[in-house]
């Protein structure tokens, strides 16, 4: 199997990190993958190899060849090297390795044959006079040392690389440079594409255009308004920028002003360009094809490219190409139409990249095992989440004082008095758990259409009593141009109480801003759908699972037997 | 034996340098190859002489030099990867025997050496230039980055291509002489 230009290009920089010494364990891991996937990589390796080993040779080899004679009108430009350190960077040095074959080998120059000619008697002959003055002479050196300085400077100090922006923030990306690629990386315009191997990178330029490019991508910047991009897919947002931004791909232009849009080519040239707001010019058909110019507005889509000269009407699809990420919150936004709140939970963005069985615990108590299951009292203070964005607060709910639910002071009026205990962490779809508390009971009998067992359904479980606030302002900062609608979800109670003598009863309750806008009551085995509309102005959302009081006192004196309270698929739905 | 082998002036020992040194750079590249710590390259490789020359009455005047010298460099690495350090990178078993026994059949490095001046002569200035500062003893490309002012990822990008070049050349080259 042979590699692709772009394995090949990975090898080599891999090739290049183990002969500099600075390859990674990762890396090392990468490279012997490659070797043990593709046979030609094993020939490019031992190839690699025994070029560096020529490579020193050869060049040991120069550096102690005998000098050449150095002239004396050289000017000092070509001083024979010293003994130590490296050579200077002189033309001379430049010349040296293409030299090598002739200086290696002995040079037979033709003699030089001297025309006979008839024996003059020697005659005392006047000294010649210069006829050329030496200011002339001086003139002419000094002409030729600033025609060769004018030659030479731009070869020994070429002009230093033009920035154009910086990377502003990246999600597992890997791509052809050495140096990470990490916020605050500098890029240059220059003449060689960028590689982008796999991950997410977010650039802003100079003038203010955002720009996201997921892999496999190539790239690089013409300046600070246009972007080469020979493959890959990008989204473009130039609302922020002073001037219009440019995308090149191999047989197309799009220009933009003030616009959001996304671009996607692939490496046979077949191009998608979706425009979200504003106008773009497009321009298709390079390479001595006719050249077709067409407007693309706000909500068109148009396709073009190898298959098909003409430029076609297509769908547009919002959520083919990331808008935004934030690597501090894991969070990659396609313009998806809803928000996993269990995904949140477990340190998700939303989109589903959090960690299923996993929780925060309601009580600020740092004695508590993660993951630990029993009776705990807790005060019903206000527990603000800081290391979450998304998560403005949790709290165990007794009623016994005011509850605040919001980190701005919002008080839950209608909170019921509760025996103040809780009993598990409010936990992001965790099926293993519950499936193994309920083995005779599973996950999969709860009631409605969704099968939660297998993990395929998210959900978000709050044992009684326990209540969690989600600031829905982080969430409109995040997705900027999306309207939060609704929020959603089935509630149920696991059916995996034992009849007799315990009957679970809990208490649902959605609450914006501190206001109750459902509220329910459910028993062992029931479900019931919840949808409410969120405002503009809403600011925080709650949701609180609290025990429905203990129907047995001697088998239930805390009242939260068995209240596996679940929030099946709870989201909010965007515009 | 021993004391003849001993006499560095003795005739034994000047043939045993003559073929070593002409196979130098075939037992550099066949250790460099299986052993990814460079640095540990040169401890094999003093092994491997010291083995060399102490078996070298067991060599058959005439035959292989090169095959008998690799068979041996080869015993080195494997006794080298006995002793694993736990900072070091290493290959594993599977890996190792399929390095070792492509670069047994590696052609010839003297025809190769001869191509690749030919194929250094087809590169730009600034192209040899570069290998030239990189292939300095001690060269590294931090300190080619450091001499010529280029970041680091940009001279990774240009060592690239220069060496995908020489690598496509000799590739060629080969192919017709083979």
């Amino acid at each position: 199997m042979e590699l692709t230009p772009l394995q090949l290009n990975r090898l080599l920089t891999l090739l290049g990190a183990l002969r500099d010494e600075i390859i990674t364990s990762g890396e090392f891991d990468e490279l012997t993958e490659l070797l043990k996937t593709y046979p030609a990589a094993v020939d490019y390796y031992l190839g690699y190899i025994y070029l560096c080993t020529d490579l020193c040779n050869l060049q040991a080899a120069i550096r102690h060849a005998p000098a050449l004679p150095i002239s004396d009108e050289s000017c000092g430009l070509f001083e024979p090297e010293s003994d130590s350190g490296s050579p200077p960077l002189t033309l001379e040095i430049l010349k040296a390795l293409g030299d090598y074959e002739n200086q290696a080998e002995a040079l037979e120059l033709p003699p030089i044959e001297i025309p006979e000619k008839a024996p003059i008697d020697p005659k005392p002959v006047k000294k010649a006079v210069p006829r050329v003055s030496k200011l002339s002479l001086f003139s002419l050196a000094m002409s030729l040392a600033a025609l060769l300085l004018i030659l030479v400077y731009p070869l020994l100090f070429p002009h230093p690389p033009v920035g154009v922006a910086w990377v502003t923030d990246s999600i597992g990306a890997s791509w052809s440079w050495r140096d990470p690629l990490e916020k605050g990386t500098r890029l240059v315009a220059e003449e060689d594409v960028i590689q982008l191997y796999k991950g997410i990178v977010k650039i802003r330029t100079d003038n203010g255009a955002c720009v996201v490019l997921e892999a496999p991508a190539e790239f690089r910047f013409i300046n600070s308004d246009e972007l080469a991009m020979p493959y890959g897919r990008v989204f473009v947002n130039v609302t922020g920028s002073s001037n219009g931004f440019a995308i090149q791909t191999r047989d197309s232009k799009i220009i933009d002003l003030g616009t959001q849009f996304g671009v996607y080519t692939d490496m046979r040239g077949e191009t998608e360009l979706h425009v979200f707001e504003g106008k773009t010019v497009l321009i298709a058909g390079f390479r001595n094809k006719a050249k077709q110019v067409a407007d693309v507005i706000a909500g068109q889509a148009r396709k073009f490219g190898e298959f098909s000269s003409d430029i076609r009407s297509i769908a547009l699809s919002n959520s083919f190409f990331v808008r935004d990420i934030e690597s501090k919150a894991n969070l990659v936004w396609r313009q998806d139409k809803q928000i996993d709140l269990a995904d949140v939970v477990g340190g998700g963005d939303g989109l589903g990249t959090g960690k299923i069985n996993t929780g925060l615990n309601p009580s600020n108590r740092t004695a508590d095992k993660p993951g630990e299951l029993r009776d705990r009292r807790s005060p019903n203070t206000y527990n603000p989440i800081v290391e979450n964005p998304f998560i403005d607060g949790v709290f165990v709910p007794n009623g016994a004082g005011p509850q605040i639910v919001s980190s701005r002071g919002d008080v839950f009026a209608d909170c019921p008095e509760t025996s103040g205990y809780f009993y598990a962490e409010i936990l992001n779809t965790p099926v293993k758990l519950l499936n193994s508390v309920s083995a005779a009971n599973p996950l999969s009998t709860l009631p409605g259409d969704a099968d939660y067992s297998g993990g395929d359904h998210p959900f978000l479980c709050l044992h009684a009593n326990s209540g969690i606030t989600y600031d829905l302002n982080a969430f409109r900062q995040r997705l900027a141009g999306s309207r939060i609608l609704r929020f959603s979800a089935v509630l149920g109670i696991l059916n995996c109480a034992p009849n007799e003598p315990i009957k679970t009863i809990a208490d649902f309750w959605i609450l914006t801003d501190g206001q109750v806008r459902y509220k329910t009551t459910l028993s062992r085995g029931e479900s019931e759908p919840a949808d409410i509309e969120i405002a503009q102005t809403d600011r925080f959302l709650t949701l609180i699972a609290t025990d429905g009081g203990s129907q047995n006192i001697e088998l239930d004196r805390n009242a939260i037997g068995y209240d596996w309270c679940i929030f099946g698929g709870a989201k909010l739905i965007l515009e | 034996m021993a004391d003849k082998k001993r006499n560095s002036d003795s005739i034994e020992y000047q043939l045993f340098i003559k073929l070593y040194l002409a196979n130098e750079r075939r037992i550099y590249g066949f250790v460099r190859a299986l052993v990814p710590n460079w640095s540990d390259v040169d401890d094999v490789i003093q092994e491997t002489a010291a083995v060399l020359w102490s078996k070298f009455d067991q060599f058959h005047k005439g035959t292989n030099f090169s095959a008998w010298a690799l068979k041996i460099a080869h015993f080195q690495v494997l006794n080298y990867y006995k002793n694993q350090k736990k900072d070091k990178l290493y290959f594993s078993d599977e890996m190792l025997s399929l390095l070792a026994e492509k670069n047994f059949k590696n052609p010839n490095t003297d025809e190769r050496l001869s191509i690749l001046k030919k194929c250094l002569q087809k590169l730009k200035a600034y192209e040899l230039s570069l290998i030239q500062l990189r292939y300095e003893p001690d060269g590294s490309t931090r300190k080619v980055a450091e001499q010529t002012g280029k970041q680091l990822h940009v001279l990774y990008r240009l060592y690239n291509k220069i060496h995908a070049k020489l690598l496509f050349c000799i590739r060629q080259k080969l192919s017709e002489v083979y």
